[in-house]
């Protein structure tokens, strides 16, 4: 009992300033920049353009899906706004919001709702705490050792809370589909880069954060090195940007296609989108706010999950130790400009291939290292 | 007070009975955890009996307390199921083990309410009986389900029945682990993975079909107790149980109905793989199985209705097979279902599926590990998909909060005696380390920890963080000042009359996903997004 005393003592650096907390929620918002200028950008190149979903932020503050034209599966109409139509009060919104739930037959409000729902709650913590974990370079030990099991199920909750909430809206369930298939697209190689990084010595980050060891089997350090490499590219599936982007319908792709944006416009918008890695708006309120937090966070949590093997390699540098996660995010980025507009079927077959090759590195050295052990 | 106690015994006489039967055997298991306890030279209760009777108590119980009255076997059903299955766990003679189990067969292929178990239909006419189409029509109508405990016992009747012919006629003698060979345990194994494959949409849990599942495991456990397996054996043992777990999950993602009860199915098939790992890490993994099978397994006991429909599940069912389509959701809290789906970690399933990551890492089955971990993901999707299908239970719930966060303590408790005294037919590749308060590791045979869970100090981090969360959701809230017509309308509001969109879903992700097979055409109901 001690023990754990001593340990949840010592973990308050690690929750409240580096690498949860202060940094975690500084990189939040940093986010919300990109994707606040690029959305400005956006906005007045779209609106001399065609129809098409949108994205924009509302006058209260809230970003929300522009989509013109589109109908609700029960044939409803929905909720219509271009981008100049931004200043329309947040009553208006919510006035229709509500209407429209009425409609559905939820014509009882229930008291219930005025709290936030526990699980929009633990949206922010899980992930919060998650970041907290990471041995990031010079963060505090956290005491106990935590592996990568764990930390992908705390990253990984907000996209759960997310998808069941997409899914059982009208107007959103879409997105949940995709969010879906591209969970289903990123797992295997996914899995496999950290089964990759895992059977040389262990699932525990520390472990992670560290160079093969020198007398390692040349077999088991090109395997972690190649795991290393495939976590990251394995990370556009499960962040779900480019082809894998939830919002990236055919009609949407089409549109882009038609609209013949000039190159600068374009990678301004791709910022955007690649900024947000969240959700539509279609809740008012605290649970909305709660989801796009919780994603953010899972985003930039993945992203120093992929850049935790590659720090080793900048030892003697420091100063030079936020490069791997920049780098890391700017070949997202990058691939997401590029990708954004193809079907994610296409990449599909891609993220197969990669697990394919990750399989049979997982394979011949496993078969080489039980040949040693026979030996 | 006391007149509302008895009142409350009178009402679920069989509930408070099971209760207290569990708790008793709480304390067997405590009782045995150093040395077994042997009465009457034919019974012998060890770590794996105790076990094996604690989560068949208990599963019992909770049953009893969530199954509403009509739906309540009846107290001799259930003693009488009971009573074979201690007979079985606490036997040392082999006959008397397969006895039990062939009793416990006939008394599952009885169903209540008088419903036949079917036989192979001849409505197919004479004249087609011995054409292809007639037998494969003949084949397609079997109630495999209902057969599956007939086959399980006969072939346990042949694994033991060969045990006993050479010789062996008790488990603890010296001449069981001469006689035990490839064909014995090949038959042993059929036995129990059979049942996990065979359910039914009529099949219901609450006849005994989870607690005949859970049961089958054990013939194939005590076979450690013969001696250590070879590699071949193990080898057979994860592929036959990872296969079924992936095809578990997969079927609970797409199947439009009885997604608990197959995704409970799922659990013990991994609950199997951990046995077939054959360390200690391994056996660890495969009891945390179980048990996350019978909180998870105990979700299902509604038999897949809402608590609206009153009483009219089954015809609920026929009509979402009808259709194609999922259940309706409804607008039920939603925490019996994120407790029970193992994607937050502090839960049992979560637990159960991290353990067998970490022991197939640790036993260099890294296959095994990499299908277990996608079983947990297809399970959280499922879980996340379907929704709160029947969320009801909030005991289920609570017991996968409580096994989850104390795992250390139910592994020490519960677990622990049953690797140190199956250690002589266990290898050394793979070891669980508890520590008290803290959480648990999975270390290999370098002793290297190749997985850490400090379950209870995350837990209280969390909790921590989530209190911190909700005070600033509520300075938000207080700063946004939103109208409370606003605010109150509910999350999932659009829920309850929804349509349900699941097969449209499915489309949607065979389009996507390259590996789930090629794209779907779209059928009149449903509706392919983006058909522009």
């Amino acid at each position: 009992m001690s023990e754990l005393l001593a340990l949840l003592g010592r973990a308050w650096p690690n929750l409240l300033v580096y690498p949860g907390g202060l940094f975690a929620f500084a990189l939040v918002w940093v986010l919300g920049m990109l994707q606040g200028s690029g959305n400005r950008e956006a906005g007045t190149g779209k609106r001399e353009q065609g129809t098409g979903n949108r994205e924009g932020k509302r006058a209260d503050g809230r970003w929300r899906m522009e989509d013109e034209g589109r109908r609700t599966d029960d044939g409803e109409d929905l909720e219509i706004r271009r981008p100049g139509d931004q200043e329309a009060s947040s009553e208006q919104y919510a006035t229709q919001h509500l209407k429209r739930n009425t409609q559905d037959g939820a014509s009882n409000p229930d008291p219930r709702s005025l709290t936030p729902d526990p699980w929009h709650i633990t949206a922010i913590a899980a992930p919060w705490l998650a970041l907290a974990l990471l041995p990031l370079p010079e963060a505090r030990s956290f005491g106990r050792p935590v592996d990568a099991i764990m930390l992908l199920a705390l990253l990984d909750w907000p996209l759960l809370v997310t998808i069941a909430s997409e899914v059982r809206a009208a107007d959103t369930w879409r997105n949940g589909a995709r969010r879906i298939a591209a969970l289903l697209n990123g797992y295997p190689p996914l899995i496999l880069a950290l089964l990759m990084l895992a059977l040389s010595r262990s699932f525990e980050l520390a472990v992670f954060a560290r160079p093969p060891a020198e007398d390692a089997r040349l077999e088991l350090a090109v395997l972690q090195w190649l795991g290393a490499a495939t976590l990251v590219l394995a990370l556009p599936p499960i962040l779900g940007i480019g082809a894998f982007s939830a919002n990236n319908h055919r009609k949407d792709r089409k549109d882009r296609k038609d609209r013949k944006e000039d190159s600068v416009s374009n990678w301004i918008n791709s910022l955007a989108t690649f900024a947000r890695f969240a959700v539509e708006q279609n809740e008012p309120g605290f649970s909305n706010f709660a989801l796009h937090i919780g994603l953010r966070l899972r985003t930039i949590g993945l992203t120093l999950l992929a850049a935790l093997p590659w720090f080793p390699l900048l030892g003697d540098w420091p100063w030079l130790l936020p490069v791997p996660p920049l780098l890391i995010a700017l070949l997202l980025w990058a691939y997401h400009c590029g990708a954004v507009r193809q079907p994610m079927r296409r990449w599909g077959y891609v993220m197969l291939g990669l697990s394919g090759l990750q399989l049979v590195a997982l394979l011949v050295a496993a078969g080489l290292a039980l040949r040693e052990r026979l030996i | 007070m006391i007149r509302r106690i008895r009142e409350q015994i009178a009402a679920r006489p069989a509930a408070f009975a099971l209760s207290g039967i569990a708790l008793a055997v709480l304390a067997l298991v405590w009782a045995v955890r150093d040395t077994p306890w042997q009465a009457l030279l034919v019974l012998r209760f060890d770590g794996l009996s105790a076990f094996f009777l604690f989560v068949t108590t208990a599963s019992l119980a909770l049953l009893a307390w969530s199954l509403p009255q009509p739906d309540r076997p009846t107290l001799k059903r259930w003693g009488a199921c009971l009573a074979l299955v201690s007979l079985a766990y606490s036997a040392v003679l082999l006959p008397v083990i397969v006895a039990a189990y062939a009793g416990l067969a006939l008394l599952l292929r009885q169903r209540p309410g008088g419903l036949p178990v079917s036989a192979p239909s001849t409505e197919v006419g004479d004249t087609r009986l011995f054409s292809p189409a007639g037998l494969s029509e003949r084949v397609r109508r079997v109630r495999w389900s209902a057969w599956a405990p007939t086959l399980a016992a006969a072939c346990l009747l042949l694994g033991y029945g060969l045990l006993v012919l050479r010789g062996a006629l008790r488990y603890d003698e010296r001449i069981a682990g001469a006689a035990f060979d490839s064909l014995v345990f090949w038959f042993v194994l059929l036995g129990a993975i059979i049942p996990q494959l065979a359910f039914d949409e009529q099949d219901d849990v609450t006849h005994g079909a989870l607690i005949w599942r859970i049961a089958w495991l054990y013939p194939l456990v005590r076979l450690y107790s013969l001696g250590s397996w070879n590699s071949g054996w193990s080898f057979a043992t994860l592929l036959l149980a990872g296969s079924a777990a992936l095809w578990l999950a997969l079927t609970a993602l797409t199947r439009p109905s009885s997604v608990t009860r197959t995704t409970s199915s799922s659990y013990l098939a991994l609950a199997l793989a951990g046995f077939g790992l054959g360390t200690g890490a391994g056996v660890a993994a495969g009891c945390y199985g179980v048990l996350a099978a019978l909180v998870v397994g105990s979700l299902t006991n509604d038999g897949g209705r809402t608590t609206e429909d009153g009483g009219q599940g089954d015809k609920k069912t026929e009509e979402l097979q009808a259709t194609d389509h999922g259940p309706q959701t409804t607008d039920h809290e939603p925490i019996s279902t994120w407790l029970l789906s193992g994607a937050l970690p502090f839960t049992a399933p979560f637990i159960a599926t991290w353990m067998l990551i970490g022991a197939a890492t640790a036993g260099g089955v890294i296959a095994l590990a990499g299908v277990v971990w996608f079983v947990a993901l297809l399970s959280a999707l499922t879980l996340a998909l379907r929704g709160w299908e029947s969320a009801t239970h909030r005991s289920a719930a609570g017991a996968s909060a409580a096994f989850g966060v104390a795992a250390p303590l139910v592994l020490l408790i519960l677990i622990e005696p049953v690797i140190l005294q199956l250690q002589d037919g266990l290898t050394p590749y793979g070891d669980v380390n508890i520590w008290p308060w803290i959480g648990i590791a999975v270390r290999d045979s370098a002793n290297v920890q190749v997985a850490t869970l400090p379950s209870i100090a995350v837990a209280v981090l969390m909790l921590v963080l989530t209190a911190l969360v909700y005070l600033a959701s509520r300075l938000y809230e207080q700063w946004r000042d939103e109208p409370a017509a606003i605010r109150s309308v509910p999350a999932q509001s659009s829920q309850a009359a929804a349509p349900s969109r699941f097969g449209a879903i499915v489309a949607f992700l065979r389009n996507d996903v390259p590996w789930l097979g090629s794209p779907k055409p779209p059928s009149e109901h449903e509706q392919r997004p983006d058909n522009e």
